[in-house]
């Protein structure tokens, strides 16, 4: 069993760097985590170890939440989550991991989409350079 | 002088015969027959374990990599300085272990090498047995020959080790009354309830087990096979199951390296 006084557990991400505008593309996550379920027994003392598991998983997409995930006590350590996302426009993919605890850790990535004719997609409204003559 | 020379060159070529006549022995199976534990798993494990970023173990190997690189100890080096800065590269030393060392005089795993690197280089504190950051280190280092295939010796200092523990896997312990040979041997490939039976080889190990939702070294995987037989199990790291190791490796010698494998 890992160190469970240890803050910094791993967490891992696999994305796309860069994606087509509507594309379907597969995300995966790994989050490392002993998962303690709160039924095991010490088997020297007998004591309960207690139950310590990640219970929410937040998917957000440009700060709007895409889905909300809420686990509970029996999935496996290191949890491994994959899911499919339909992309629009270049955002910020954040997933956060909360466990029972209260103890939160993210993980987010960049994804680049692109149009037919290769231009990146924003986000928000962007000028075209060039129309905007009057300032110099 | 040039009769010297001659002399010389004969008494060479004399000896080198002789070291040619090594010690050597048969293999309980054919080179076409051997097979890597993942052959006996199900697929479902074995794409779990082919993918590099699904695989838990690779947790382990990247905390190994950190480790590698953290200063640690009175001297204020790290594992890299001496290893990877001054060209002493670690990629295929896992294919040798366990060996006899030169300075200890006595056959040590990968795991003990690691502790003795620690204490007498780097005047730092030995990592405990199954602690997690020796199973990480040992990860990572036997993650860097992964794809080579298994040579271990077996003849000159090596050779007591090997048939102490070649006598261990044809014992039969415990009130099951069970030998190694008994289940890796003759029977490997059938159904032990509802996994099938290995080989009993060792190419993937540090591997990660899913009953322990962590890495486990050999030496651990021995105890819970002696505990399975119901024998009282070694300590981690008690010599006869290094020789014991040494005999199960030396079984698999030419088998890939795929290590951290997953198993269930």
């Amino acid at each position: 069993m890992a160190d469970e006084n240890r803050k910094n557990w791993r967490r891992r991400l696999r994305a796309p760097e860069t994606a087509i505008k509507g594309e379907i593309i597969t995300i995966k996550t790994m989050a490392e985590h002993i998962m303690e379920p709160g039924v095991r027994r010490d088997p020297d003392t007998g004591v309960i170890y207690p139950k310590k598991i990640i219970d929410h998983v937040y998917v957000r997409y440009n700060g709007k939440q895409v889905f909300k995930s809420q686990w509970y006590s029996g999935v496996s350590a290191n949890p491994f989550m994959a899911f499919k996302l339909k992309v629009e426009s270049t955002g910020l993919l954040e997933i956060e991991w909360v466990d029972d605890y209260g103890q939160s850790t993210f993980k987010r990535a960049v994804i680049d989409v692109y149009n037919d004719k290769g231009e990146l997609i924003y986000p928000f409204a962007v000028d075209k350079p060039g129309k905007n003559k009057e300032v110099i | 002088m040039k009769k010297i020379k001659n002399y010389f060159i004969k008494f060479y070529i004399i000896f080198s015969f002789l070291c040619g006549l090594a010690y050597s022995e048969e293999k309980p199976y054919s080179l076409n027959e051997l097979k890597s534990g993942s052959h006996f798993s199900r697929q479902e494990t074995r794409d779990i374990e082919n993918d590099e970023f699904s695989n838990p173990g690779m947790i382990w190997v990247e905390k190994g990599e950190e480790l590698f690189n953290l200063i640690d100890g009175s001297k204020n080096i790290s594992c890299n300085n001496c290893h990877d800065q001054s060209g002493v590269s670690l990629v295929g030393v896992a294919i040798n272990y366990p060996k006899v060392d030169r300075e200890k005089r006595k056959l040590i795993n990968l795991e003990q090498k690691i502790n003795f690197c620690r204490t007498e280089k780097m005047n730092a504190e030995s990592f405990q047995f199954e602690s997690d950051s020796l199973l990480s280190l040992t990860s990572y280092i036997t993650y860097l020959s992964k794809d080579m295939a298994i040579n271990v010796k077996i003849d000159g200092d090596a050779k007591k080790y090997f048939l102490k523990g070649k006598e261990l896997y044809y014992q039969r312990v415990g009130q099951m009354n069970l030998a190694c040979n008994q289940c890796h041997d003759e029977i490997a490939g059938s159904y032990l309830r509802s996994e099938k039976i290995s080989q009993g080889h060792v190419n993937g190990f540090p591997s990660y087990l899913m009953r322990w939702d962590s890495i486990a070294s050999v030496h651990r995987r021995f105890q819970f096979c002696n505990n399975q037989a119901r024998a009282e199990p070694l300590e981690i790291g008690h010599p006869d199951y290094n020789a014991l190791q040494l005999y199960v490796t030396w079984r698999g010698n030419s088998l890939l390296i795929e290590s951290p494998s997953v198993r269930r």
